[in-house]
């Protein structure tokens, strides 16, 4: 039996800077009992949800890519006529179908107007009708979805069964027949679009409510004497905000894309005002000639909806509460 | 003293009778959760109430604070049927009785600062305001052992421990009688559960509390309760002061639940004869009828399984439901 | 009872051995160092109970034993050795012949070990004949039936059809535990085998890992939170704090002459059944370091309430205590017994905590 043996081995390797084979004496003095308070103390530096999420989604670099691209067309959209001459409706005979270059940045369109004011007008038409679809679509889906997933029972079933019906009609046919009904215009489009695009968001919502609601912090708000406003306003809402935001990032390009086919088809954005699709039907009158003006505004519709899908992405993974260190 | 605070004074404080709880399942069944449980929580004492899986101890915890209604039977509050409260008194009681939950990590909102989740019952009661609100919000984490600081930070900076103390402060806010605790220490490590049953315990001395003390850990629950109710499938199968429990168990559940829990002491552990039941604990949906433990007794009999048998009193404040016993 | 120093001598028949293991996570928020260097041995036979709270890493070494953890992200460093073979630098298909025949695993869920959509007599039998492609499918059938027989389950013949979600827990933990035995294994991991089950059948349980063992000589690594369980089971017992271990020997000694601060304190921090209300418990303040920086020095320090000046600045090593006990504490070092004595019992569970 050997009291004090050093056994370096057994019970695992030791890095310490001390000197092992001669320690002071004053080493083995008793800590004097001090605080107990250091036990609990908090290390870290306090941050709110959205500071924490902020700090997560910059360390995700695809995500920070999608967003600064989207960023920069959102810039361009505003800048990008300004930089140039043209006015993006000003046909100009003599430079019909010509391609980029020096003169016109992105070439010109069948009647001579400047393609790089037009994509850049139209970015202002498609990326506006696109946040504002999918943010209606959010605001609808979050009402009706909160109420149905919250209070659950009959009203529950009447509105899922409503959601049913609607998810079975095809979109387009409901966008066909608000355009005859209305007219083809942008208001007309975007009614088009909210009409049954709010189904999505409304069942994901409802799922997240149904969750939520069993939670024990929400017991306990209940046991505490909260009303109903209250547990919907502070504690459901709240921790539902950023799985809406996710949503509305992700459904902004399908927003994008539908205004894009809309318009392509003729049912959408007309003429004089620009738009991506718009753009798009028109080059692909054009495509043997002058390709340039196809592949241009396809290229910014296919670039905008990769980066919202990116920044959707790396959004969804910084505002869930679970990833929080 | 008029009748009614007559009555309340030597009533327990919060007591249930012949409770029933029956929950509906799609397809028909009948989920017998509790089924005829009668027991009384004197004020200032603490009953514990003890059972496996399935046994029915945590509805009849949140029944005794109101949030279940009963299928019959029925809850009492200071002598008085809450059922038959009027809006004030309800909303009265529903301050008084209070719970703690069992998961530190899903029963605090990861949105609410610290602060405010403990201040929720002030706001709510509108009991104090500005200066003297934060006050008492300090006054509360300073009680479970927290600092002022931590009032501005978040759940997910705190343990599993601190989040539990959290949640102890939030109930204390709206100064409670009556509280249940469900499982408070069961998500938690071992050296943390001393800490927090060693607070519950100080804070029953300072603030004179009353407490339901659920779990299904005997030694916890026997440590801290005067009085243990053992339950089994819905229904109390013993309930005793916890050293006569423990000294004297007469029904054979409660025997073979103590002979299954181990004793950290090699020695003693080896020692031991085990009574082994066999197999599991069923499920409490359309129970047999009878005595539902007849199915794994070792001392069934065929009377057994044609009654159910009742809680009796064999002296000493000891009561067991059991055909073989007395 | 058992006689740990017969069949656990450390001359020859250390069935496996984990020396300075080292292990750690690359994550969102850092680096976590979930093991720092840790050593230790099971021999054959026998059963040793690592035991320590969450975050502790005893789950990490089982894993990183059964090399069920993928390298990188995680960095490994150190040597485990299953009679003398290094497990560490294996290649994985012989790895994957050792698992299930030599070592097997049980986990703590049940329902996440065993496959929803496959009958169990099937699972079973796929686990023999991968390992031993002689076997042909009467034969393991057959020897499917007696595996489950011999864990308790009633009218195995039947059974073999089943799926999990037709079982109960403890029924569930049992064909598990049919599945880790069923090519007589030389050591069996359990990790928290029992803590999901009721009390009633973990008892159950524990009683009949304790007969296999004895019946089929099955080494035993037990990795729980329970004092109680440890004491059914173990001959051995390594105590784990913050990824190092703290103290190690047969559990007689670890539980009646405890020397480690933390492990007194633990011991002291559950009730026991046996004795009666005015038993004090012992509450350790505090929480466990956070294991993104773990502090320089011993890292119980802050929470002890024996700590020393040297607690602070460096790790302890590993004093022994005798012939089998070693304790990584300062309290241990010649230095501090000249000053301040061995710490009795009494020391140690009153002081453990600061401030009680």
């Amino acid at each position: 039996m050997k009291h004090g043996e050093n056994m370096a081995g057994a019970l695992g390797a030791q890095d310490s800077p001390l000197d092992l084979d001669d320690l002071g004496e004053e080493l083995f003095e008793e800590v004097p009992r001090g605080d107990s308070g250091e036990a609990d103390r908090i290390v870290r530096p306090c941050l709110t949800y959205w500071q924490d999420a902020w700090l997560r989604l910059r360390k995700n670099k695809i995500a920070m890519i999608g967003l600064g691209l989207l960023a920069f067309y959102i810039i361009m959209s505003l800048v990008g006529p300004l930089m140039v001459s043209y006015d993006f409706r000003a046909i100009d005979e003599a430079q019909m179908d010509s391609g980029p270059g020096p003169l016109h940045w992105f070439g010109t369109d069948t009647l001579g107007r400047d393609m790089w004011a037009r994509v850049w007008v139209g970015a202002r038409v498609s990326l506006s009708i696109g946040f504002l679809a999918a943010s209606l679509n959010a605001l609808i889906g979050v009402c009706v979805g909160g109420v149905s997933g919250y209070f659950g029972g009959r009203l529950d079933m009447a509105i899922m069964r409503l959601i049913d019906v609607l998810s079975g009609i095809p979109s387009l046919i409901v966008a066909i027949l608000v355009m005859v009904v209305m007219g083809a215009g942008i208001a007309p489009l975007v009614i088009a679009m909210i009409i049954v695009g709010w189904v999505g968001s409304a069942r994901l919502v409802r799922g997240q409510m149904l969750q939520l609601k069993n939670q024990e912090y929400v017991l306990a708000a209940r046991k505490l004497g909260a009303s109903d406003a209250r547990i919907i306003f502070r504690h459901l809402i709240p921790n539902t905000i950023g799985l809406i935001l996710t949503n509305v990032t992700m459904a902004v390009p399908y927003a994008i894309f539908n205004e894009a086919f809309l318009s392509f088809i003729g049912l959408g954005v007309q003429p004089p005002a620009a738009s991506w699709g718009l753009l798009a039907r028109y080059g692909a009158q054009s495509f043997r000639v002058a390709p340039w003006q196809l592949f241009i505004p396809a290229f910014f519709i296919s670039t905008t909806m990769l980066s919202l899908y990116l920044l959707g992405d790396g959004l969804r993974d910084a505002l869930d509460p679970k990833l929080r260190s | 003293m008029t009748a009614e605070a007559a009555r309340a004074a030597a009533a327990p404080l919060a007591e249930a009778r012949d409770l029933k709880l029956y929950f509906h399942l799609a397809g028909g069944a009948v989920l017998k959760a509790v089924d005829g449980v009668s027991l009384s929580i004197a004020e200032g004492r603490t009953v514990g109430l003890v059972g496996e899986s399935g046994c029915g101890k945590s509805t009849t915890g949140r029944a005794l604070v109101g949030m279940y209604e009963p299928t019959a039977g029925s809850v009492l509050f200071k002598g008085k049927d809450i059922g038959s409260l009027d809006k004030a008194e309800r909303g009265e009681f529903a301050r008084h009785a209070q719970m703690i939950f069992q998961d530190p990590y899903s029963s605090l909102n990861p949105r609410m600062t610290v602060g405010d989740i403990v201040g929720e019952g002030i706001d709510i009661h509108r009991l104090y305001a500005g200066r003297e609100r934060m006050e008492r919000i300090w006054e509360l984490l300073g009680l479970v052992g927290l600092a002022k600081e931590h009032a501005n930070r978040f759940p997910h900076e705190f343990s599993g421990g601190q989040r539990q103390r959290i949640g102890i402060a939030r109930s204390l806010a709206v100064e409670p009688r009556f509280i249940v605790c469900d499982e408070p220490i069961s998500a938690l490590d071992v050296s943390i559960q001393s800490q927090i049953v060693n607070l519950l315990a100080s804070l029953q001395a300072r603030l004179g509390l009353t407490y339901l003390f659920i779990s299904h850990d005997l030694s916890m629950v026997k440590y801290i309760s005067e009085t243990v109710c053992v339950m089994y499938l819905g229904a109390l199968a013993e309930t005793a002061p916890s050293e006569e429990l423990y000294e004297r168990p007469l029904h054979p559940y409660t025997q073979a639940l103590l002979s299954a829990i181990p004793i950290a002491d090699p020695r003693a552990e080896r020692a031991r004869q085990r009574i082994l039941l066999s197999g599991d604990v069923p499920s409490p949906v359309d129970p047999p009828p009878g005595c539902r433990f007849a199915p794994r007794c070792p001392r069934a009999m065929g009377r057994c399984r044609e009654a159910a048998p009742e809680l009796r009193d064999v002296g000493g404040g000891h009561r067991v439901a059991c055909h073989a016993v007395g | 009872m058992p006689n740990s120093e017969a069949k656990g001598s450390r001359a020859g028949s250390k069935l496996i051995e984990v020396e300075g293991l080292r292990v750690s996570f690359s994550t969102y928020g850092g680096t976590v160092k979930a093991v720092r260097g840790i050593s230790l041995s099971v021999s054959k036979g026998e059963c040793l109970a690592v035991v320590g709270e969450s975050g502790c890493g005893k789950s990490v070494t089982a894993q990183t034993i059964m090399r069920i953890i993928p390298s990188p992200p995680a960095a490994i460093e150190g040597s485990v050795r299953l009679e003398g073979r290094e497990l560490l630098t294996l290649p994985e298909r012989k790895m994957r012949s050792l698992r299930g025949s030599e070592i097997g695993m049980i986990f703590q869920d049940p329902m996440t070990s065993l496959d929803p959509t496959m009958p169990i007599g099937k699972q079973i039998t796929e686990g023999l004949r991968e390992h031993d492609r002689s076997v042909s499918r009467a034969q393991a059938r057959e020897r499917a039936v007696e595996v489950l027989a011999t864990v308790g389950i009633p009218e195995p013949e039947r059974q073999l059809k089943r799926y999990a979600y037709e079982f109960s827990g403890g029924m569930r933990q049992r064909v598990v535990i049919a599945m880790a035995v069923v090519c007589k294994p030389k050591l069996l991991i359990a990790d928290e085998p029992t803590t999901a089950l009721d009390v009633t059948t973990q008892a159950q349980i524990l009683d009949l890992m304790r007969s296999l063992k004895d019946e089929l000589g099955t080494a035993v690594l037990l990795i729980t939170h329970d004092m109680g369980v440890v004491s059914n089971m173990a001959d051995r017992i390594a105590v784990f704090y913050a990824g190092e271990v703290v103290e190690e020997g047969r559990a007689e000694e670890v539980f009646e002459s405890p020397a480690h601060p933390y492990t007194a304190a633990l011991l002291r921090s559950r009730p026991r059944l046996d004795r009666d209300r005015n038993q004090c418990l012992v509450s350790i303040p505090g929480s466990p370091p956070d294991l993104f920086a773990p502090p320089p020095g011993c890292a119980f320090a802050p929470r002890c309430g024996l700590a020393l000046e040297i607690c602070r600045r460096a790790r302890p090593a590993g004093f022994a205590l005798g012939e089998s006990h070693a304790a990584s504490c300062w309290l241990y070092h010649a230095k501090a017994l000249a000053r301040h004595g061995a710490p009795s019992r009494g020391k140690l569970e009153m002081e453990a905590c600061r401030d009680r």
